[in-house]
């Protein structure tokens, strides 16, 4: 991931949601059991950050009692939500780091509402024109970081190497649809 | 004949306008993220930003008809997000940001006010400016 590692900025509070708090009770019933491997490995893959330093006191016991495959499993479980996580909140990064870019300027984008109106007597107050410039901005950094994601997904499909991204039409042709319907 | 041509025209203006302002944003995010688009992808991103625009103005002006205005105002901006609740939480952020930038120059003389504000709209600005000395 080397554009999380180059721009560790800010990261948009909701969009990680560890389920901690709900798993970590059922993590310490099962560390208990070893014989029940797949619940506690689950469990624990997700719970590992809360829980890292009890797993290290639990995890030479599970050794011993020759379960090493499934021991394997938490950890490489958890490798890969974390890249899924990378991924995610760098894709949330495109648009959240720059605030003082603006896609759009204000003058044409006021010239472009009122070519769109239909009546010509109708105008827009200047609140409601920085408001709608806001719009639009979110509007063009939203299919951007969209379209990074699709890219990179399309990228690790066809198992190609995470450099640097190149956006294609083909990534705004997938994303467009939910894009409009969000907006 | 010779106004649609020049309609035409005008449009083809204001869509390369467009497309000069969103190439330059994509080169500003190249720089600092590692991403390159393909000319292709600058063209269909201003082909649909160049249509939502032109959805969300007549939006606009469909709502502040409904509320028998000929004026747009925020409210109405406020509206475009009403299926989508974290756009509608940005949008309230930068609209309390917008209300209090305008009650901290409604007591500073309306020059500055009267240059950005003449970006927006030529024939709204004289009314716009009026509301917020007012303020």
């Amino acid at each position: 991931m080397a554009p999380g590692t180059a721009n560790p900025t800010k990261r948009k509070g909701p969009a990680f949601k560890p389920p901690r708090p709900v798993k970590a009770p059922v993590q310490s019933s099962t560390s208990t059991k070893p014989t029940t491997g797949a619940p506690s490995a689950r469990s624990s893959a997700v719970a590992k950050n809360a829980a890292s330093s009890r797993r290290t006191d639990a995890a030479p016991m599970v050794i011993n009692s020759s379960e090493e495959e499934v021991d394997e499993d938490p950890f490489a479980g958890s490798d890969v939500d974390e890249l899924m996580d990378e991924v995610a909140e760098d894709a949330t990064d495109a648009i959240q780091s720059q605030p003082q870019l603006e896609p759009i300027p204000e003058k044409l984008l006021g010239r472009l509402l009122q070519e769109g109106f239909e009546d010509e007597n109708t105008k827009i107050h200047r609140g409601a024109m920085e408001l709608t410039a806001k719009y639009m901005d979110i509007f063009v950094r939203e299919a951007l970081s969209r379209a990074v994601h699709e890219r990179r997904e399309a990228d690790k499909a066809r198992g190609g190497q995470s450099g640097t991204v190149f956006l294609q039409v083909e990534d705004l042709e997938k994303l467009a649809p939910q894009l409009v319907l969000d907006f | 004949m010779a106004s649609t041509t020049a309609a035409i025209e005008k449009e083809e203006r204001l869509k390369s306008a467009l497309w000069y302002a969103l190439g330059q944003y994509i080169d500003e995010i190249s720089l600092q993220k590692d991403l390159q688009a393909t000319p292709q992808f600058i063209g269909a991103l201003t082909e649909l930003v160049w249509t939502q625009i032109a959805n969300t103005a007549r939006d606009l002006e469909t709502f502040a008809k409904h509320a028998g205005r000929s004026v747009i105002r925020e409210d109405d901006v406020m509206l475009l997000a009403r299926r989508n609740e974290e756009l509608e939480e940005m949008l309230r952020r930068r609209l309390e940001e917008i209300r209090a930038e305008e009650g901290r120059e409604g007591g500073v003389s309306g020059e500055r006010r009267a240059s950005r504000g003449g970006a927006v709209a030529g024939r709204g600005r004289g009314r716009g400016r009026g509301r917020g000395r007012g303020k």
